[in-house]
Parts: C-alpha cells; sequence; structure tokens
C-alpha cells in the first residue's frame, strides 16, 4: 500500500470513529456528557458499571445504530464494488442482480404474515422467533432472487454477464409488480402500508445486536473473498479472454465475486431495509480518489460506505430530524447532487473507465 | 475558475433546492385541508351550492337519491344519516374498516367495489360522491367534468372539524335532523368523558402502531391528539415534538416514558401484534405503560378512525385508564 493511501485507509478509519461517537450525542434523549456515553458503551460490552435507568438503555440504541449504520454502508458499498469490478460496469449496484428486490418481497411476506393476510405458521408465531423472523425472510428473499439471477445467467459453468444484467433487471421488474400488487391489496391498511414502505427506503431506528452481527457476518466473509479475488478481478478488467491467457481462474472468481457480493448485500438490506444509492456511487466516489487496483479499492470501499452512511445518518438527525426522513431517502438527496459534483470536477477521469 | 465555480455551484444548489422542496412539502402537510361548505341557493334546501378549495363550486340541484360513498370514515358517517337504499355503492373495505363490522342496516348487500376509478364511479350513475381529498385526486377530475357533484372530505384534524363534517354531510344529504342528533351525541358522550378525567390528568399516553418494520405515532394536528386532551392526558408524541403521523422509535417511547400505550389489535389470533412486540422488547420494560402492561389495545378500525367513532376509541381508552386509577387507589 504507498503512503497515501494509507493515509487515506487512516483518515476514513478516523472519520468513522467520530462520526460514530457523533451518532451517539444525537437522539429524542438529548446529549450525554462525555463521560457518561463512555461508561454507557463500556456497559454495553460488559466493561463498566451501566448508567442510571434508561440512560444506558438510550445510549445502547445509539450504539446498535451507529454500528448497524457503519457496517452496512460498509456491506453495500463492498457489494457494489465487487459487481462494478467483476461486471466491468458502472452502473452495477446490488440492485442489479436482484438482493435489494428480493428483500424487500421477503419483508413483505414476512409483514403480511405478522398482519394476518397470510397463514403464520407455528414456528414464526414463537415470540422467541418472531424478532428474526422480518430479517430472516429478506435476507432468504435476497439470496432466493440472487439464486435465480445466476441460475438463469449460468450455462455450462459459465456466467454470462449480459445475461446476468438483463436476468436481474427482469426479476427486479417482476419483484416490483409483485409488490405494487401487494400494496394495492392492503392499501387500506395504514399500518402495513407504512411497515412496506419503512423497509423500501431503509430504516436504522431501533437495531439491536441480531441486526449488527447479521450484517458482520455477511461482511467479514465478503472481506475474507478479497485476497482471492482482488488481482483477478484487475486482471479482467481488461476482458475475461485476456485474463484467462493471463492464468486467472475465471469461473472460480466469477463465482466468488458474486457469492461475497450478494451475501454482503443481502445481509446489509436484511438488517436495515433497502438504502439506495449507496452500493452504486460509493464505489465511485472511492474509485476516483484512491485509483483502479482492487486491492486497495475493495477494502477501502468499506470504509468509505461506512463513513458515508453514518454522515448522512448523522446529518439526518441532527439537523433534518424534524423532517423525518428515511435513511434511503437522505443518502439519494444528499448523494445525488455531492455525486454530481464529483463528476462535474472528474468528467475526464470518469469518461476514462 | 470559473469552471471550478460552477462544478460546486449547481450541484449546491441543487442540494438546496431539493431540501427546499421537501421543507415546503412538509411545512404545507401540516396546513389544514379546507373542509368544503355548502349554501342553499334560494329558500328551501335545494338546490345547494357546494363550494370548495380555489373558489371551484358545483350545484346539487335535487336531494341525492344515488350516493357513491368512497371511502370507510364517509360509510362510517353516512350509514348513520341515511338508509341503505339512497347507496349506490360502498367501498370493500366498508366491511371490515368501518362500523358495518358490527351494524348492517341494508348496507352490506350495497354494490362494492375495491378502488376508486372514474370509469367505476360513472357506471354506478351515482348522483352524489362523497370521499376524501385522496380519492379525488384520483378519479375527480374526471367525474367533476362529467358534472357529478362531489363532496371531498379532508381527514378531520380535530373533534370540531369532524363535527363540522357531520353537519355538513346532514346538509347535503337532505339529513340535518340525523346529523344534529348525531352531533348532540357525539357532543354528549364528549362532554362526559371530560367530565370524568379528573383523575387522569397528567397521565401521558402514546398512540402507536408497528407491524414489525418501525413504529409511527400521531403528534400534534391530528384527531388522536385531540381526543386524547379530551382524555384529559398528555399526548407523549406531541410531547416529543410530533407533528401529523411520524416515525417513532424505541428511543422514542423511553424519552417519552408514557404511562399508557393505545395500539391497533389486529383482526386474526396469531400474527405479531403490536402489545406483544412491546411487551417483548427488553428495553422498554422499565416504561411504566410496558412494565405495567398498560397497553390499550382497540380494534383496527377505531384505531384509525376519522368519523365519529372516534369518541368509542376514546371511550374504550378511559374505561381502562379509569380502572386502573381505581385498582391503584384500591391498593393503596
Amino acid at each position: 500500500m504507498r503512503p497515501r493511501e494509507l493515509v487515506i485507509g487512516v483518515g476514513l478509519c478516523a472519520a468513522w470513529i467520530v462520526l460514530s461517537i457523533l451518532e451517539l450525542r444525537v437522539g429524542p434523549g438529548g446529549a450525554f456528557p462525555a463521560d457518561d456515553l463512555a461508561r454507557g458503551v463500556g456497559a454495553a460490552f460488559r466493561l463498566a458499571d451501566p448508567l442510571e435507568g434508561s440512560r444506558q438503555t438510550i445510549v445502547e440504541f445509539r450504539l446498535w445504530r451507529a454500528l448497524a449504520a457503519g457496517f452496512v454502508g460498509g456491506a453495500l458499498s463492498l457489494s457494489g464494488m465487487m459487481l462494478q469490478g467483476l461486471f466491468r460496469n458502472s452502473l452495477a449496484a446490488p440492485s442489479v442482480i436482484g438482493v435489494t428486490a428480493g428483500a424487500s418481497l421477503g419483508a413483505a411476506i414476512a409483514i403480511l404474515m405478522f398482519s394476518g393476510y397470510l397463514p403464520t405458521w407455528a414456528l414464526l408465531t414463537d415470540r422467541s422467533v418472531q424478532p428474526f423472523v422480518l430479517s430472516g425472510a429478506a435476507f432468504l428473499g435476497a439470496l432466493g432472487t440472487a439464486a435465480l439471477v445466476t441460475g438463469v445467467a449460468q450455462l455450462g459453468g459459465r456466467v454470462s454477464v449480459p445475461t446476468l444484467l438483463l436476468a436481474g433487471i427482469a426479476v427486479t421488474t417482476s419483484v416490483s409488480g409483485i409488490l405494487g400488487a401487494i400494496q394495492s391489496t392492503v392499501f387500506h391498511d395504514f399500518d402495513v402500508v407504512r411497515a412496506l414502505g419503512a423497509f423500501t427506503f431503509g430504516s436504522l431506528d431501533d437495531r439491536n445486536g441480531m441486526h449488527v452481527s447479521m450484517v458482520v457476518s455477511g461482511l467479514v466473509l465478503a472481506m475474507a473473498t478479497i485476497p482471492f479475488v482482488a488481482t483477478e478481478l484487475d486482471l479482467m478488467a481488461g476482458g475475461e479472454s485476456d485474463a484467462r491467457s493471463l492464468g486467472v481462474d475465471v469461473g472460480r472468481t466469477k463465482v466468488l465475486v458474486l457469492g461475497a457480493a450478494v451475501m454482503s448485500a443481502a445481509c446489509a438490506v436484511a438488517a436495515a431495509g433497502q438504502i439506495a444509492f449507496l452500493g452504486l456511487i460509493v464505489p465511485h466516489l472511492v474509485r476516483l480518489v484512491v485509483g483502479g487496483a482492487h486491492r486497495v479499492l475493495l477494502p477501502m470501499s468499506v470504509l468509505g460506505g461506512a463513513v458515508f452512511l453514518l454522515a448522512t445518518d448523522y446529518a439526518q438527525r441532527a439537523y433534518f430530524g424534524d423532517l423525518g426522513l428515511q435513511p434511503g431517502v437522505v443518502m439519494s438527496l444528499l448523494g445525488g447532487p455531492f455525486f454530481l459534483s464529483l463528476l462535474l470536477r472528474h468528467r475526464r477521469t470518469a469518461i476514462a473507465w | 475558475m470559473r469552471s471550478s465555480f460552477w462544478v460546486w455551484l449547481l450541484p449546491t444548489l441543487l442540494c438546496l433546492g431539493i431540501m427546499s422542496l421537501v421543507a415546503t412539502v412538509r411545512a404545507r402537510s401540516g396546513q389544514r385541508s379546507p373542509i368544503p361548505r355548502a349554501v342553499a341557493v334560494g329558500a328551501s334546501a335545494f338546490p345547494l351550492r357546494i363550494e370548495r378549495a380555489h373558489a371551484r363550486t358545483q350545484t346539487l340541484a335535487r336531494r341525492p337519491e344515488r350516493v357513491f360513498l368512497a371511502n370507510a370514515t364517509v360509510v362510517d358517517i353516512a350509514s348513520e344519516l341515511i338508509s341503505a337504499d339512497r347507496v349506490v355503492a360502498l367501498p370493500e373495505q366498508a366491511l371490515t374498516w368501518s362500523r358495518l363490522v358490527d351494524v348492517d342496516d341494508g348496507f352490506r348487500a350495497k354494490a362494492r367495489f375495491r378502488s376508486v376509478d372514474s370509469e367505476q364511479v360513472l357506471a354506478f350513475a351515482p348522483d352524489l360522491i362523497l370521499c376524501s381529498s385522496f380519492n379525488q385526486k384520483f378519479a375527480g377530475d374526471w367525474v367533476e367534468a362529467s358534472g357529478i357533484p362531489m363532496v371531498s372530505l379532508p381527514h378531520p384534524r380535530s373533534i370540531d372539524e369532524l363535527r363540522e363534517i357531520i353537519r355538513l354531510l346532514g346538509t347535503v344529504l337532505d339529513a340535518e335532523t340525523s346529523a344534529g342528533l348525531l352531533d348532540d351525541e357525539l357532543g354528549r358522550r364528549i362532554d362526559a368523558i371530560g367530565r370524568a378525567g379528573g383523575a387522569r390528568r397528567g397521565l401521558g399516553v402514546l398512540v402507536y402502531s408497528n407491524v414489525g418494520a418501525g413504529g409511527y405515532t400521531p403528534g400534534r394536528g391530528t384527531l388522536a391528539d385531540d381526543m386524547i386532551r379530551t382524555l384529559g392526558m398528555r399526548n407523549v408524541a406531541a410531547d416529543l415534538g410530533k407533528r401529523d403521523y411520524e416515525e417513532c422509535t424505541f428511543e422514542d417511547i423511553i424519552v417519552g416514558a408514557p404511562d399508557f400505550i393505545v395500539v391497533p389489535g389486529r383482526y386474526g389470533e396469531q400474527e405479531l401484534s403490536t402489545r406483544d412486540l412491546l411487551l417483548d422488547e427488553p428495553a422498554l420494560a422499565e416504561v411504566t405503560a410496558v412494565a405495567r402492561r398498560q397497553i390499550v389495545r382497540l380494534h383496527p378500525r377505531l384505531f384509525s378512525t376519522g368519523s365519529h367513532e372516534i369518541v368509542e376509541a376514546a371511550e374504550q381508552i378511559a374505561a381502562f385508564v379509569d380502572a386502573r386509577i381505581a385498582e391503584e387507589a384500591r391498593a393503596k
């Protein structure tokens, strides 16, 4: 790693920590003194005595929110970076392979079961299982659609990238139709329509250890593949035949990258709903800053995604709290113009990709 | 230099523009939608001039006999004022989300529809359409062009607005006596709830729903907020600075520390209910309402009603709260 990349990496790590601390300071319960925050966070990990009364619970809610925001941002960004590298297409994002649509469909089915519109199996009525059902259903939905898309694009053990993109569009459109039909059917039930909407634009409210564990598992699994795919993705940038002639096992790389990208995005969306745009723009921003080598790009995209989502969530809570906007909405509202400014500034470089 | 200036200025302006748009929409959402007025043109009850927002008027030439009811709130009120034979159609959801759950009076046999679209409305050949502002946005222009009078009612934000709507419907349906009786009964029941509310004063209540993907609560400027004031209680969501229907996190609940939480029941038995979700959340275990299981379950139609049925909801909450207060007094 070159000194410049090292400085950027350290800077992003520092920003992640600072923003996480800032996240702990905002919320309806008001700002806590630094000592109390430190004690509350320590107590969450059984390292200190808990704060009195509900103050400890409030600190823990904010802590889970900050951790979820960081890891979800990192996971979505990593997934987007991997897919853009694999497809050699700057428009690729987790939504392209049907992950986000599948997660929404899974979550919608869970919400319909909770609300009595679909039969509920005995296992799901067990109170100890219920908190996991929504995220679990979203995760299975994401994996299911991703498996369908990749299955359609696979022939004789080889994945056709154009077919994959087209199958992704077809599956996403079909799932949108199903979700539209569900919304029309339950339109009179405000609670259910609101719940479906909450998942569509993501939510970091009321996260807990289960959500954070879920997204961290997906992220760790995806990051574990980086040493095995980073150089291969660089070599595949010049085309699959060239990569093969250079000794790259293209089939294995595709399977690894797809599996990692799907797992990472599926866990993130299952934990926090759809947060639009992040998996598309953060990889571009990171590429503008650190260049095109995937051994640097992939880990940097995790840090960049974490910082980006934490920053937008902090901005929303600290400055636009009255508007009650969801993270996906804020991401689109602020991220779009910011991304445009960078594109304008680096037009020549961007065109050269 | 000049290019760099535009590179930063354009996105900044775009960003500011988007945020201003969001803020404007948000500010306007708090504004009261006007309730139409019905004014007799001559000495008799009809023709009637219906005056709507933006100086738009329509004339109801004669007493309506083929009334199209477009939503459950309108069904709630109109079914108290007129007989079923003057109604041509009502929405499918009225059977589960209006007073027709408990009452028939011949309304359940009427033609039903799933969604309001112009062609379907016209096919029923109504001589009056009663709908919400929301229905009107979808089908209003076409139907209005056909000359059928349409009275579009906003969702009431207070009990006074609700009473104004009842009186308006009494006028346009030529059922002023029934409307007067309904209004009087509503007033009497509200007064009774308020009179008995001394012991409830100062207690905090949160109206909350959550089907597993995030909670919502009605804050200031909602019918639920006015209902809570009528009970003599304090709306915790309004205290938290919430306005209209807003997201409500578990941290909000902890900070608001409600003494009672009002939740919707569900139609089935096995579903995840808001009540179970609150009781199963360890972080809320110390919130008074949860710790003491002071959670009031309302029938879903009462939880989201915009009609006079709100008083039924208020009475159920009052009965629950008063019983708990009496229990506590006995225990002391």
